[in-house]
């Protein structure tokens, strides 16, 4: 048999080799939006607000797709009896309502000014741009190593009245104000 | 030598056929029951496809909703373009031929050029921002911006 006629055969034992792990890597990638949404229902999950009976209110500023993934997250879900209600808001609209605020790093620049006046209210404020937790933010979500990861500024949720349960400080990078631990 | 390139093709395409019909069916996973710590070990991919650190992502999107296109009064898409962050957008001369200058954080996106069609939709100086409804930016190597309905 020539080279050129035993090439398919080679070929086609490389493919059956390399095959299973390229598929279950395509295959076991999620997207970022999914796993945001899904972020954000856990943190709501462990923090504590003043009591309210009204619903709880999940705000999504500038990335719709956070969004729409939220939304199916939370479907049929209620958190200490709270229904739970997503709205996508533009950065200029009124947030006072908002018990858990997504603002997306293309947003955080035209919502700066809002949010130092929203740092005393019990607002959780999530981003996924870098340095939010030192800037008044609560909650950071970081990606490394492919994984997602949190940083809470413990400073600013007090500061917000918001309590964070233990385990979710436990997972998270702690960040004060203008120091790191 | 042709049977060995037939069948190589064949090889080829049942492969990639089967790759595929892997990767697109097994069912996303339910992160909506997912433990925080679940999560954290989620590999997670950003809107390039790619697994990368979210703070070098090649893309990131922006959506101006058609409420914002009306509250903010917004007449053209250049009036969207001069309102995002990063952008800066320059005009010269007449402006109803769309000789314009698109900057993203410093750099040319397009250069003092009359047809902005080669990058954006046709005509788009003179395309109404309310009529567009929804507009869509991608920042990135890719950048583009692109009105959908």
């Amino acid at each position: 048999m020539t080279p050129v006629a035993r090439l398919p055969a080679v070929v086609l034992i490389a493919m059956l080799i390399a095959m299973p792990g390229l598929a279950r890597a395509a295959a076991d990638l999620t997207s970022d939006t999914q796993v945001k949404a899904a972020f954000l229902y856990n943190f709501a999950k462990f923090a504590e607000w003043p009591a309210s009976a009204r619903p709880l209110t999940m705000c999504i500023v500038g990335d719709t797709r956070v969004a729409t993934e939220l939304v199916k997250t939370v479907r049929d879900k209620r958190l200490d009896g709270r229904v739970l209600e997503v709205k996508g808001i533009g950065s200029d609209e009124p947030m006072l309502t908002c018990d858990v605020l997504f603002i997306s790093a293309s947003e955080t620049r035209s919502a700066a000014a809002v949010l130092v006046t929203l740092r005393t209210l019990p607002i959780l404020t999530v981003s996924d741009s870098p340095g939010f937790a030192r800037t008044n933010g609560i909650i950071e979500l970081v990606v490394e190593s492919e994984r997602m990861h949190f940083a809470i500024n413990t400073d600013a949720a007090t500061r917000a009245g918001i309590r964070l349960s233990s385990r979710l400080l436990r997972l998270a990078r702690i960040v004060r104000d203008e120091h790191v631990y | 030598v042709k049977t060995a390139a037939r069948v190589l093709l064949l090889t080829l395409g049942a492969w990639s056929a089967s790759f595929i019909a892997r990767a697109q069916t097994k069912a996303p996973p339910d992160l909506g029951s997912a433990t925080i710590e679940d999560l954290m070990n989620v590999l997670v991919t950003t809107a390039s496809r790619g697994p990368e650190g979210i703070g070098s992502a090649p893309a990131r999107v922006q959506v101006v909703t058609a409420a914002q296109i009306e509250r903010r009064g917004y007449r053209s898409l250049l009036d969207v373009l001069k309102d995002l962050p990063d952008f800066k957008v320059d005009l010269f001369g007449d402006p109803d031929y769309a000789n314009a200058t698109l900057m993203l954080s410093g750099q040319f996106l397009y250069d003092h050029q009359p047809d902005l069609s080669r990058f954006y939709p046709s005509d788009f100086h003179g395309m109404e921002a309310q009529r567009t409804g929804v507009f869509n930016t991608i920042f990135g190597p890719m950048t583009s911006s692109r009105p959908s309905s």
